[in-house]
């Protein structure tokens, strides 16, 4: 064990924290919003995605063999700790609303009678266990996971190729040009922004040389799956049946039948959606983690691990309280606006102070 | 020690929720769907296992009866007469009964869409002349026969092999219902008059019918549902009865292979319809000879005439009823969607130019070349 992890694993971390809201939340808003056009709004949103993408491996050029916090110390003394409270609030907020979207998938689709806080507190044991390996255990069971959800996401869509209608997809455009870029928006809020967290992982990892190709290669796949999902939904059910569901991609689930005896497999399908919410929860509470560790100054193995379970569990039961306890719609469909907004935020600060610290030097 | 702690939490915690035993379970195949007085009258049929004497089990089919204000309620009042615990998880067919048909049929939807223990692909129909209750009855002399097992097999029997019906999901129903420009269709089913004279089956499934602006409309007659099943492609082989020389002659069709469009040339409405089928002979006068060439072509031209006075039928039927089951309007929607406004409240029937093009070939005699008699 070096505590190193390699450029593959940091890929398939990134693709579960851009992909970990789709199922519960922003397939569901762009579908409402673009309809038929949602195709074109990820299309749009994948080219301008580049450029927070772009951005992302821009700060991650300057981050030598160091974590992201103590970057923003190194380079931006006390205005690092703002940056890092932005980035911190903006963790917190994705896996607070990541928490309760799965938990209210769960019980509304096949734990109907379960509570939440049981389901919340078995999820926060797991987690908590397996941050408080080491990295490279954390990011081996990943890497391992993502494996074992792209194959079932394959076999998936190559059952539903008979379903499929390609006269569900027209009208291409059916909603004004102003739905259109709001659906881009959304779309582009979830799958970049998230990506900021896997600049934690660049001074673990081997082959750091191919570190910014792994970020484009992974923001292309989630891309990728997410409009592959987005089309069979649309091909499958059309847009008027599809708007209906909650969670379009279980429903599409319950519809694969192949060879005669493959059928009713929604819930072991619906693994995938429960790794990449593992993926993102764990590779964000990792950067947390490190977070308290540096920030405290805490060094015992023992403390840091209290810590995490502390952490693993508490964000979670909030979640379940605050979504419980509060009329959570208008939050969760804000929810895109607030990301963006904080990340967008933190983008800004983070490249001008770089681009003015590279003109002064210069 | 930590790895034990956390293995025991983890199977102690994953070891099953709201656990029931399956002969708790009242497992519906089929539920009928009344609307009576402000209610809506749920009769569920349920699978019952029981020990006979001789100590084997035996299954019979019963029905469970509840009413309520909403579907969701009269669900949960099944629990006030049965023990029981109702599961939709293998539902297959749904009735919807007369009352429910003249009102309050698009209330039915939500709560079996919503409902995450039912699964939309069971089969949907519609009984226009009596309550579902009394469809799904179970036979008196026939007391271990189960209505949905006969229900399911002779509904996608009639689709495969008759086309004169069309087995729809809830979900494929559904999802025309919502649709811009197509009325949706959904086979009716009836009782049969003399059903305990001749012991034939209880219930007949015929013809479909066709659900606009929450009501029914006139059904399709056979010739109107062979014609919408070509046209969607939805049998595998069906016999029509063309006429040589006056005399009828059995035709199979087979795996027809239809496409439809529409254009919208000059500010008129164009739609073509291509049809392309396979045809074989399966019984003849005797005095056709189907090896000579002429009378060969023929019979295959007075089956392409018969197929086209069905497909003109059905076209006719929609001009008078005003409705739409091949879903013109949603193919402007589709190809010409800033033009929809101009069609939507027309009657596109009446003045759409149809051009119907019938590709048949018939290669297939059967094992005999000529008339046998």
């Amino acid at each position: 064990m070096n505590g190193k992890i390699s450029s593959g694993q940091v890929m398939t971390s990134a693709v579960g924290i851009s992909i970990a809201l789709f199922p519960g939340l922003a397939n569901f808003l762009i579908l409402t919003t673009s309809k038929n056009a949602s195709l074109l709004s990820i299309l749009i949103s994948f080219i301008i995605g580049f450029i927070p993408v772009l951005a992302i491996i821009y700060i991650g050029k300057h981050i030598k063999n160091e974590s992201l916090l103590s970057f923003l110390k190194n380079k931006f003394k006390s205005f690092g700790y703002v940056l890092n409270a932005f980035l911190i609030a903006l963790a917190l907020f994705i896996l607070f609303l990541g928490s309760w979207l799965l938990f209210d998938f769960i019980i509304s689709q096949f734990l109907t009678r379960t509570s939440y806080y049981l389901i919340a507190i078995t999820f926060s044991i797991i987690i908590a266990f397996i941050l408080s390996k080491e990295i490279e255990t954390t990011s081996r069971t990943i890497f391992i996971l993502f494996i074992l959800s792209m194959i079932i996401m394959v076999l998936i869509w190559i059952c539903l190729v008979p379903y499929i209608k390609l006269d569900n997809l027209k009208p291409y455009i059916d909603v004004p040009l102003k739905n259109i870029l709001k659906s881009s928006y959304i779309f582009l809020s979830f799958t970049t922004f998230p990506l900021i967290y896997t600049l934690n992982f660049k001074k673990i990892t081997k082959d750091v040389k191919n570190f910014s190709r792994k970020i484009i290669v992974s923001y292309i796949t989630s891309c990728l799956i997410l409009a592959i999902f987005i089309f069979i939904i649309i091909a499958v059910y059309g847009i008027d049946l599809a708007n209906l569901f909650t969670y379009p991609v279980y429903s599409l689930f319950k519809k694969v039948q192949a060879f005669g005896f493959i059928e009713r497999i929604e819930n072991v399908a619906a693994i995938i959606i429960i790794i990449s919410f593992f993926t993102q929860f764990i590779s964000i509470l990792y950067y947390i983690k490190d977070n308290i560790k540096e920030l405290f100054k805490i060094k015992s193995k023992k403390k840091i691990d209290i810590l995490t379970y502390l952490l693993s569990l508490i964000i979670p039961i909030t979640s379940i309280y605050y979504f419980k306890n509060f009329y959570s719609v208008p939050l969760i469909e804000k929810s895109p606006y607030i990301i963006s907004t904080l990340a967008i935020i933190i983008l800004i600060i983070f490249i001008r102070c770089l681009f003015i610290k590279k003109v002064k030097t210069s | 020690m930590k790895k034990i702690i956390i293995l025991f939490t983890t199977i102690f915690l994953l070891s099953g929720c709201s656990y029931m035993d399956l002969e708790d379970l009242a497992i519906i195949s089929a539920i009928g769907v009344d609307y009576d007085n402000d209610k809506f009258k749920l009769s569920a049929q349920v699978m019952d296992t029981g020990q006979v004497e001789n100590g084997s089990m035996e299954e019979k089919s019963i029905i469970y009866e509840s009413e309520g204000e909403t579907i969701a309620k009269a669900i949960r009042n099944f629990s006030e007469k049965y023990p029981k615990n109702v599961y939709f998880g293998h539902l297959e067919v749904t009735v919807l009964g007369k009352d429910i048909v003249k009102n309050k049929i698009s209330d039915t939807f939500d709560y079996f869409m919503r409902s995450p223990e039912v699964r939309s692909s069971g089969f949907i129909l519609i009984s226009e002349e009596d309550t579902a209750r009394k469809i799904l009855e179970p036979q008196n002399e026939k007391p271990n026969s189960f209505a949905s097992e006969q229900l399911k097999s002779s509904l996608e029997g009639a689709t495969k092999r008759n086309g004169s019906v069309n087995d729809i999901t809830f979900e494929e129903f559904l999802s025309n219902y919502l649709q811009k420009g197509i009325d949706p269709v959904v086979p009716l089913i009836k009782l049969n008059e003399n059903q305990s004279e001749n012991k034939s089956s209880k219930t007949t499934i015929e013809n479909l019918a066709v659900v606009k602006n929450n009501s029914i409309k006139k059904s399709l007659n056979d010739e109107q549902s062979i014609a919408y099943n070509t046209i969607n492609n939805k049998y595998y082989d069906i016999v029509i009865t063309p006429k040589h020389d006056g005399k009828p002659f059995g035709a199979l069709l087979l795996n027809p292979k239809s496409k439809m469009d529409v254009k919208i040339e000059n500010n008129k409405l164009n739609v073509n319809i291509k049809i392309k089928v396979e045809t074989k002979l399966n019984e003849l006068d005797e005095k056709i000879d189907p090896t000579n060439p002429k009378i060969r072509n023929s019979l295959n031209s007075e089956i392409k005439g018969e197929l086209k006075k069905y497909i003109k039928s059905l076209i006719n039927y929609c001009k008078d009823e005003d409705v739409d089951v091949l879903g013109i309007g949603n193919m402007i929607y589709k190809n010409y969607y800033k033009d929809y406004d101009k069609y939507k409240d027309k009657n596109l029937y009446d003045i759409a130019n149809f051009n119907i093009s019938i590709d048949s070939k018939m290669y297939r005699f059967g094992k005999i070349r000529k008339g046998a008699a």
